[in-house]
């Protein structure tokens, strides 16, 4: 986005930030307002056929571009390397971890993104070494999907994004706030910020190769198993990894009576 | 930005799904003595020693052995049962019979695929959660060498006669119980049962290379 943004929730709200922003805000606003709470058996997937079409089409983009990036990167640079640039981009986002953590009332997490961020910026050069990992300080992440989810905000239909993939209207409010607030993000400029992006992306992609393969040759439906896998792995981060409380009754393949 | 960042963890935890059996399953202090957490350990160890002759076997014998871990291990009749949902009361008798039959071969395939493709990842069981149902959840933690953050893995195991099941694996949150119900219930809503069933006979039938790695 813009180089010069003011600070915006998480710097204090000293000014006003730039308008394509704001659209994103109040489109992803507007989304929420028409959501209805979904049960976890629930598919939640009003958008199906918009969201297997762009399902589809990102899965292109992935064939003929990030797949493709992220074999060269692999092939480029030797694992530890590649480490190294997972946790520098790791670093870049402790802050608005931190801040994320704050909103949602969770000081201890808080203090440990920025302890992590203090001394893996320092002691880890520039974040390129997890040394806060190792003396068990482990990653607190929080995005603002999360914090509006601890405020109440319902999760809304399944929403699949180009390029950005599996969301859903809150999730994708709190990506539009997080990228406006973040910290790092507001002292980059525009080409600089986008190549962080780029190589974050490629760097993720580069660590789970074969493991989507092998995914998609394994599910009987890959689109829903995704769906499927989103929806469980955003309930789980805000439950900060707490087994999820359900409980699954007994039952086999020989009676004859129904169960739902 | 932090889509990325949410991106990666779903995909983490998807890898996670495909990474559980690693190498040099040790349990942590803690846990040493529940006998789930024990009996869990002991599957990850039998775990190891399949993929420890990689060199030596082909996929189809790692399946095999894969298979006979299974039965022992996971109430798949269960598991077969829950992930249909409702929809097991609509099917016919034939309809049943012959799921029962695919789902068996289906899930043994899922699992070897993705046990097979590990890589030198050390296994540490953490923790035992007891849950209000009665079953334990043993927790587990996969720390890779080479790449990514630790990642979480729970095992739900129940109490069975002389012993214990597991009937669900969750990682990162991710159960796949959860993920087959809505998966198959998918299929189902698109296709029909038969059409289900045929999908999970392309599974079993489509060929797996040998790893070459």
């Amino acid at each position: 986005m813009t180089p010069h943004r003011a600070a915006g929730r998480a710097g204090g709200g000293r000014a006003v930030a730039p308008a394509r922003p704001y659209l994103a805000l109040l489109l992803a606003a507007v989304l929420l307002a028409g959501c209805a709470a979904a049960g976890p058996d629930d598919a939640n997937d009003p958008l199906e056929g918009y969201n297997r079409a762009m399902f589809g089409i990102n899965g292109v983009i992935d064939g003929v571009l990030l797949k493709p990036a992220a074999e060269l990167y692999v092939l480029a640079l030797p694992a530890p390397v590649r480490r190294g640039v997972s946790n520098l981009l790791d670093n870049l986002g402790e802050p608005l971890a931190a801040a994320n953590n704050l909103l949602q009332g969770k000081a201890t997490r808080a203090g440990t993104s920025l302890g992590r961020f203090a001394v893996n910026s320092t002691l880890g050069l520039g974040g390129v070494f997890d040394v806060a990992e190792g003396w068990g300080w482990e990653r607190a992440p929080e995005d603002f999907g999360q914090t509006l989810a601890s405020w109440g905000v319902d999760e809304g239909p399944y929403l699949m994004l180009p390029l950005l993939g599996p969301s859903n209207p809150r999730d994708a409010l709190g990506f539009a706030v997080d990228w406006v607030a973040d910290p790092p993000g507001r002292v980059l400029d525009d080409t600089p910020a986008l190549a962080r992006a780029a190589l974050g992306g490629m760097a993720r992609r580069a660590d789970y190769l074969d493991t989507f393969e092998v995914l998609q040759e394994t599910s009987v439906d890959f689109y829903a198993a995704m769906r499927g896998f989103y929806r469980q792995y955003r309930a789980n981060a805000i439950r900060d990894g707490a087994p999820a409380p359900i409980s699954i009754p007994d039952m086999d393949m020989d009676e004859a009576e129904g169960w739902e | 930005m932090n889509a990325l960042v949410s991106r990666r963890g779903f995909t983490l935890a998807a890898a996670a799904v495909v990474l559980w059996p690693a190498t040099g399953f040790r349990t942590a202090g803690a846990a040493e003595d529940d006998p789930a957490a024990v009996f869990i350990d002991g599957l990850g160890e039998r775990t190891i020693q399949v993929l420890r002759d990689k060199a030596h076997t082909s996929f189809a014998e790692r399946e095999a052995a894969f298979r006979a871990l299974m039965v022992e291990g996971f109430d798949i009749p269960m598991v077969g049962r829950f992930v249909l949902g409702r929809h097991w009361r609509t099917a016919s008798e034939a309809q049943r019979r012959e799921y029962a039959r695919v789902f068996v071969d289906f899930i043994v395939r899922v699992y070897a695929s993705r046990f097979d493709s590990y890589g030198g990842e050390r296994f540490t069981v953490e923790k035992v959660i007891p849950d209000e149902s009665g079953d334990r959840i043993v927790r587990a933690r996969i720390e890779s060498p080479g790449s990514g953050n630790p990642v979480t893995i729970d095992f739900r195991v129940r109490p069975r006669e002389g012993g214990h099941k597991v009937i669900d694996v969750n990682v990162e949150g991710i159960s796949m119980l959860h993920t087959h119900r809505v998966e198959f219930a998918s299929v189902i809503n698109r296709k029909g049962f038969d059409g289900l069933l045929r999908e999970l006979r392309s599974r079993i039938e489509t060929p797996v290379d040998d790893a070459t790695d």
